[in-house]
């Protein structure tokens, strides 16, 4: 009798952590899926670290800073905000959609360069020579380059291709777990006479299932090693740091929602407990009759 | 503690003491498992983390004052120890060309911002001082932009903390600036090379360099001291 009840405990335990690992990856699975791995998530943040307009600053301040003989004035409302929140958003959907083949559009920016330079010149009686007109179209790709250093975000193509890794095996597997999880809770129940223990164990899973997942964000929270990564410019560096420290924030939500799930349990076990006293006491007092 | 009281506490226990255990074990497996992906991973991040958080300030940084007694007799040699070596970025000496009318806040290094400044040094080439060649470049269309007036014979001064140099211009010539013939920071001459795009008021981005070549004739040379 001992033995058994030694083996149910075992068996019990091992399910429950079994199924305390498969909560873990659901919820750090759901955390990713609605923060980092979000497009919209990620375009949010950078509109919220107003990264469209510091981008435009920056790209103008660098092509001024080129020492192309060229009047700064030139450089003026060459480009907006709304140019470069469209070739970020191309640019990032692209990335999470996996098309490799994208390139930015520069054309536009080249050409509209290549008129304001030849129109200065012929407004100050400036003749341009088959060597200028090189030297032009040398400072006008370096310009294009400019642009598309500064819109370019760090390792996108990177980050897309895990993305893409990720979502492709996310709705099934997210299933997959769920359908674990509720075949592992029932098996649960039915090994044990008093139902009340085996919720017991259900508790001990959400409550594992909420450490580990509150574990790494707090450690990454609390060591703050995002912040001293060496990203430029600043505006670059404020948007990595605020994704990084928003998805952080997800996924001790999910730890809260698990801790909530398993405190709930709680009062479900007492109550348990309490019907089958009562119905011990019942059947104990039929068989004295 | 009586009996039932004893097993209460056990069963709260339990419920710190399981969830515990399972996360230990838990992230102990997740490791075991993910070890091989983690180690390069943490590897990669070892290189862009650093101690501190970036600084992103506007301002570079400055560790030049220049020297109070110009009456002293100017030392022959001066301590390495008492050269305060320049970090990227850093403003640490001033050039003057005064037949040129060229007065610059020299920088140790030649990017962008430092170019929007004054001038930078080539960091692979030396400090004034070491006996080896000194790089420096300029805007054609900022602090060289005077370059184009500079003539042989003409006096270049470098003043720093720990000297002030001295070296005459003995030639200019101009390079494609993929030409590295032009230049030989491997000599063990103190030759100081002044470059910028060329032509001077030519619009558009060049292909080609202005340079200006010139020998030391005195400032202190650095030395090794116990």
């Amino acid at each position: 009798m001992k033995k058994q009840h030694i083996l149910r405990q075992v068996i019990s335990s091992f399910i429950a952590f079994v199924m305390s690992l498969l909560l873990f990856i659901l919820t750090m699975g759901a955390c990713l899926s609605v923060t980092v791995f979000h497009r919209d998530f990620v375009l949010d943040t950078l509109e919220k670290a107003g990264f469209y307009d510091k981008t435009v600053n920056t790209v103008l301040d660098n092509m001024k800073a080129l020492p192309g003989g060229v009047p700064a004035e030139l450089f003026d409302d060459l480009i907006d905000a709304n140019l470069v929140r469209k070739d970020i958003i191309n640019s990032v959907t692209a990335a999470f959609s996996g098309d490799s083949a994208y390139r930015l559009d520069l054309q536009p920016l080249k050409d509209s360069l290549m008129a304001r330079f030849t129109d200065y010149a012929a407004n100050n009686g400036l003749a341009i020579s088959e060597e200028s007109k090189a030297n032009l179209q040398t400072l006008v790709d370096t310009c294009a380059d400019v642009y598309r250093d500064q819109v370019t975000i760090p390792f996108i193509d990177t980050f897309g291709q895990i993305r893409l890794m990720f979502s492709k095996g996310y709705t099934v597997g997210m299933v997959i777990i769920v359908l674990l999880c509720a075949l592992l809770a029932l098996f649960l129940m039915s090994i044990r006479r008093y139902k009340h223990r085996g919720v017991r164990f259900l508790v001990y899973s959400f409550s594992c299932a909420a450490l580990m997942t509150a574990a790494l964000p707090a450690f990454v929270l609390i060591n703050r090693a995002y912040e001293r990564i060496h990203l430029s410019p600043q505006y670059v560096y404020d948007s990595f740091v605020s994704l990084v420290s928003s998805s952080m924030y997800a996924m001790l939500i999910g730890a809260a929602i698990l801790l909530l799930l398993a405190l709930a349990l709680l009062p479900v076990v007492r109550l348990l407990k309490k019907a089958e006293i009562r119905k011990e006491k019942a059947a104990k007092a039929k068989e004295e009759h | 503690m009586s009996f039932p009281k004893r097993k209460t506490v056990k069963r709260v226990m339990a419920y710190f003491g399981m969830p515990l255990l399972f996360s230990v074990i838990g992230y102990g497996l997740f490791y075991l498992a993910l070890s091989p992906l983690l180690s390069p991973a943490f590897s990669a991040l070892g290189m862009v983390v650093s101690d501190s958080r970036p600084d992103f300030s506007d301002e570079l940084s400055s560790i030049f004052s220049p020297p109070e007694d110009t009456t002293a007799a100017p030392a022959d040699t001066v301590n390495e120890k008492d050269v305060q070596m320049p970090q990227y970025g850093t403003h640490y000496a001033r050039l003057q060309i005064g037949d040129a009318g060229i007065d610059a806040d020299l920088y140790f290094g030649d990017g962008p911002e430092i170019l929007k400044k004054g001038v930078g040094q080539y960091m692979g080439s030396f400090i004034p001082g070491s006996g080896k060649p000194v790089m420096i470049s300029g805007h054609n269309n900022g602090a060289f932009h005077k370059l184009q007036k500079v003539a042989e014979g003409d006096t270049i001064t470098i003043t720093t903390n720990y000297g002030v140099y001295e070296y005459r211009v003995t030639s200019m010539s101009v390079h494609k600036e993929s030409d590295k013939t032009a230049y030989d920071l491997r000599q063990q001459n103190e030759q100081l090379i002044l470059y910028t795009c060329y032509p001077f008021d030519m619009l558009g981005l060049t292909s080609n360099r202005y340079f200006v070549y010139a020998d030391k004739i005195s400032g202190p040379s650095i030395v090794s001291g116990n």
